[in-house]
């Protein structure tokens, strides 16, 4: 009884605090949000229009093509597993995976730069390259 | 201060936790973002941030990335969820330290930093940078279901708060039932309405 009363005190005190809080929790969302719009801001301006489609498995490149091509191929992913890869009219998809919650399928098709469709188990990544950019990623696998 | 009572609820929101982590894989998300989760596993782990302390929550937190992976899921899985859950632990014990945010604040930071983490590690497992393309989209999944759980978990606080303070440490103690069904006892045997076991003819 004692107990309960002195929590009852304890939440009248704490009554301005809560607000404070709320408000600390308000800046932090919208904080989070600004951040997120700039991470945004910042992946949508450096991408521009792609030009080649790279078909990486854990972590090395299997395939490029370019996305003028019409091309459809069959992949074989990490420990196993399938994904169908298809490019027509400089869209790339996955059409066909038999990854358990396929969602390379779902991601549906891509075109611009620096977008990409990951099937993690399969570790199988398709990105869309730029034009004419040596990248990082490029240098990363000669050093490796 | 070790109490059984401290233990019992560490016990209980890792077992809570583990079965939430495994619920929410079999949840599936109609969005074509990999990595999007409702995050009710760290509902457990705010319980105990608030209500134990933070070292506790940051043991029930790893205790549980370890113990959901050894159970059901892979090593792949396990690199995943241990950088989301070890980044996101840290921020959200940074967080309460300072005292200035609500369970809400806090479940926000923790589902941001969960997923900024997974593609921290994403990026070093896949080998590819391209993957923090997704990371805008993840950040706002991860502000909407911190918000969402966040609330959630405030309401549970509250109530088991409220039941800690009304819990009697004294186990020797009687429920009202049983005093009351004692009382009836000893009054029957005072009026002498009890039979003798001698008297029954077995």
């Amino acid at each position: 009884m004692i107990a309960m009363m002195c929590y009852n005190i304890k939440i009248g005190e704490s009554m301005a605090e809560d607000m404070n809080k709320r408000r600390m929790d308000g800046a932090l969302i919208i904080i989070l949000m600004i951040a997120a719009l700039i991470a945004a801001l910042a992946v949508y301006l450096t991408h521009d229009k792609g030009s080649t489609a790279v078909v990486k498995v854990d972590g090395s490149v299997l395939y490029e093509f370019s996305l003028s091509e019409d091309v459809g191929l069959t992949v074989d992913g990490y420990m196993g597993g399938t994904n169908r890869i298809v490019i027509q009219d400089g869209k790339v998809s996955v059409t066909e995976a038999d990854c358990p919650d396929a969602l390379c399928v779902k991601t549906g098709s891509i075109s611009r730069a620096g977008e990409t469709i990951v099937c993690l188990p399969h570790r199988v990544v398709v990105e869309i390259k730029g034009t004419g950019s040596i990248d990082n990623d490029a240098l990363d696998s000669v050093v490796r | 201060m070790i109490s059984t009572r401290k233990i019992a609820v560490c016990g209980l929101m890792t077992a809570i936790a583990m079965i939430f982590s495994y619920i929410e894989s079999l949840i599936p998300i109609p969005l074509p973002v990999p990595g999007i989760k409702l995050g009710i596993a760290n509902m457990a782990i705010i319980v105990v941030l608030f209500i134990i302390g933070i070292s506790e929550a940051v043991i029930v937190d790893i205790l549980r990335v370890v113990l959901t992976a050894a159970l059901f899921g892979n090593f792949n899985s396990f690199m995943f969820s241990i950088s989301g859950a070890v980044l996101s632990i840290l921020v959200m014990s940074l967080l309460k330290k300072t005292d200035k945010f609500s369970e809400v604040g806090i479940s926000v930071a923790g589902g941001v930093m969960h997923n900024v983490g997974q593609t921290i590690a994403a990026v070093f497992i896949m080998q590819t940078s391209a993957i923090a393309f997704y990371l805008p989209v993840l950040m706002i999944s991860g502000i909407v279901t911190g918000i969402i759980i966040g609330i959630v978990a405030s309401v549970i606080i509250k109530s088991v708060v409220k039941a800690w303070h009304k819990w009697d440490p004294d186990y020797t103690k009687l429920t009202p039932l049983e005093r009351r069904e004692l009382e009836k006892a000893q009054q029957e045997i005072d009026e002498g309405k009890t039979v003798s076991g001698s008297d029954i003819k077995w």
